[in-house]
């Protein structure tokens, strides 16, 4: 199902540099990855400080999350030492462009769906989250925006009989 | 025997009602379509359908889950013999072979092999579920708290040992979902957990969102970050596909071993359709006479991975049905799908609900003979659907997500919570984490914590009940076994090598 990432692979071989270990840790992904769970672990452990804990034989509701939030936080911490002692592969690049426009569409399509109804909403989001594709073409953008909308209209409001609101 | 007659007598009579059948067939004809395009699998189309289903009967529900998931292990095959990409990670293999013999001239013949293949595997399958079904749910019913809970933790442990990818990372993502499944009122006490005074965040975290975003979103994301792969279609014609019997003679015993092996490797916890492919493949290619035509489109590279997956996809329903342990994601999937229909997963589905349990099986043989009989002629429409380039699939595919979680509960935070797990997603992605066992973990969180406080509370807080019981002692020892043997440095090389072959 991935598509293979070429352009990654590309890039790291015209930077002449090898493709694992990274220029300050030796192992980036496990770095990142480590602090990422420690970090989950700390809010999970601040957040649950005002649920009881109890004992075991009468356990609190804040009896399975510090268990839990002390085992992820080992976990980050395994991750963090591996990655800083043994070679790693890098952290692979972010394509921003499409995480801002597909998420970016999403979130209109949420705030625009109660009050402008399906079409609109559904007709928003198509084109922001097209813009995301590497080489968009206008014309095809409001085409699929204009066929994707009017379809999701007969399909889920009237063939699914779905409570939804079309129009405004 | 005739208990067992009775029984699929029963399944049959729900299975066969003609709006059964019509979702059987939608089910199976859309799983063989999202197989055929790659970009888009089954566990992205169980999560955008799974809020439609809600309106359905849970068993009409179940039956277009379900075709879903083996209808694609179909249509993947169809785009690796003919284009050479895998439709489905299943059908990695296939390619090898597969488009090998198509570059031959012999594309009917692979495809011919692979369907009736797949078809026997599926028909073994049911079968084995029928039949393994009611005494393992009779076993899951002496079951107490400690038993539970040490049956969990051998499904956790089991999945990550057998999925690909880092052991440490794996089992790191599932106690990261065992922490996403506290969020919300705990059923215990009534307190809330990690709400922070969000009302919708009182039932917990929700479901769908969590799968779409982990699975659709962040695939969506993840496939935006390549270049637009080139789906040059085979342009020879497709012939022959009556294979000529010293094509199927050929290729009998490899669907044996493959139907054997995935039927196996499915009903282990963690396995599934690609292990149990590239497994088959590995065993084909070791006891050839000849192992040197393997890559050169040798009909038994077909044969023995194609019957593997599907006979996989098939067993892996066993542990789910009659213990209500999601062995994958597609199994977490179906698990959700059983709880949004008020269904209780575990082994008095079969004793309460037993038209759901049988007619789901009824209807998986139904389906797998919908699957030969239309796909086959319908093959030359598969092929000219993958002319529809990746940008104009993937935003209908966020839109059907935005409008599926909406209309969950008319919320448009279910919205938000979707495109915030996509980015936690993609982020997991980068970090080279694994979402399946986050998913399991989510899925069995809450469970596993009911059945702990239970265990403890018969114990007076002694942790010891669970290696006491000796049931519950010989699953906790499975578990470390496992465990042991996923460290160890040879097995690991092992499971490698048969994940990069």
């Amino acid at each position: 199902m991935s598509r293979p990432h070429e352009p990654q692979a590309r890039e790291a071989a015209e930077r002449g540099s090898s493709s694992t270990g990274g220029k300050i840790f030796r192992g980036p992904t496990e770095v990142a990855s480590g602090l990422f769970l420690l970090v989950c672990a700390v809010l999970a452990w601040w957040f649950g400080q005002g649920l009881k804990v109890g004992t075991a034989y009468r356990m609190g509701p804040g009896y399975v999350p510090m268990l839990l939030a002390w085992a992820t936080g080992a976990f980050g911490a395994a991750l963090l030492v591996t990655g800083l002692l043994t070679r790693g592969d890098r952290l692979e690049a972010w394509r921003f462009r499409s995480m801002v426009l597909v998420l970016g569409a999403m979130v209109v399509f949420g705030l625009t769906v109660e009050r402008a109804g399906l079409l609109i909403a559904s007709a928003l989001a198509v084109s922001l989250s097209a813009l995301a594709a590497p080489s968009p073409r206008l014309r095809e953008v409001v085409l699929l925006a204009a066929c994707l909308a009017g379809f999701a209209c007969v399909l889920f409001p009237l063939a699914l009989q779905l409570p939804l609101k079309v129009l405004p | 025997m005739t208990e067992l007659l009775a029984n699929l007598a029963l399944g049959f009579g729900v299975a066969l009602s003609w709006q059964n059948l019509l979702y059987c067939l939608i089910g199976t004809l859309l799983g063989t379509l999202i197989g055929v395009l790659p970009g888009i699998g089954p566990v992205t189309t169980i999560a955008m359908l799974l809020p439609i289903t809600f309106k359905l009967e849970p068993l009409s529900a179940l039956i277009m889950l379900a075709g879903i998931y083996y209808g694609s292990q179909y249509g993947g095959s169809t785009t690796a013999i003919l284009v050479n990409l895998p439709g489905e990670a299943s059908s990695i293999v296939t390619t090898l072979d597969g488009h090998q013999m198509a570059k031959q001239g012999r594309a009917g013949d692979a495809l011919a092999v692979a369907a009736l293949g797949s078809f026997f595997a599926g028909c073994v399958g049911t079968l084995l579920i029928a039949a393994a079904g009611p005494p393992l749910a009779g076993l899951a019913q002496k079951f107490g708290p400690a038993e539970y809970f040490s049956l969990m933790v051998l499904g956790l442990v089991a999945a990550v040992v057998m999925a690909s990818g880092s052991v440490l990372k794996s089992f790191a993502m599932i106690f990261f979902g065992l922490l996403l499944g506290l969020v919300g009122t705990d059923v215990d006490t009534g307190a809330m957990r990690y709400t922070f005074g969000i009302g919708e965040l009182s039932d917990g975290v929700s479901f769908v969102g969590l799968a779409m975003g982990l699975f659709g979103i962040a695939e969506i994301l993840r496939n935006l970050d390549g270049a637009e792969t080139d789906r040059s279609v085979l342009n020879s014609k497709v012939s022959g596909l009556l294979p000529k019997m010293s094509v199927l003679r050929d290729s009998v015993p490899s669907v044996l071993r493959g139907t054997g092996l995935g039927s196996v490797l499915g009903l282990l916890p963690g396995g599934g359709a690609v292990l149990a492919s590239f497994a088959a493949y590995t065993l084909e290619k070791k006891i050839a006479r000849d192992p040197s035509r393997f890559g050169q489109g040798a009909i038994e590279g077909v044969a023995g991975p194609e019957s593997a997956n599907n006979a996989a996809a098939q067993t892996s329903f066993i542990p789910m049905l009659t213990l209500g342990i999601p062995s994958n994601a597609v199994m977490a999937l179906m698990v959700g799908a059983m709880i949004i229909q008020g269904i209780e997963p575990g082994p008095e589905v079969m004793t309460k609900r037993p038209d759901l349990f049988w007619g789901m099986v009824a209807s998986m043989w139904v389906g797998n003979l919908m699957l030969v009989i239309i796909n086959l002629p319908l093959i030359g429409m598969w092929v000219s659907l993958l002319r529809v380039p990746y940008r104009l699939m993937f935003p209908a595919i966020m839109l059907f997500c935005c409008i599926g979680v909406y209309t969950l509960n008319n919320s448009s935070f279910e919205v938000f919570m979707a495109a915030g797990f996509g980015l936690m997603g993609y982020m997991l992605l980068k970090f080279g984490f694994e979402p399946t066992p986050l998913l399991l973990g989510f899925i069995l969180g809450p469970l596993m914590e009911e059945n702990l406080r239970r265990a403890m509370r018969y114990s007076q807080g002694d942790p010891s009940v669970f290696i006491e019981r000796p049931l519950s002692a010989t699953l906790l020892g499975l578990s470390a076994v496992f465990m042991v043997v996923a460290v160890l440095p040879a097995v690991r090389k092992k499971r490698d090598d048969v994940f990069t072959e």
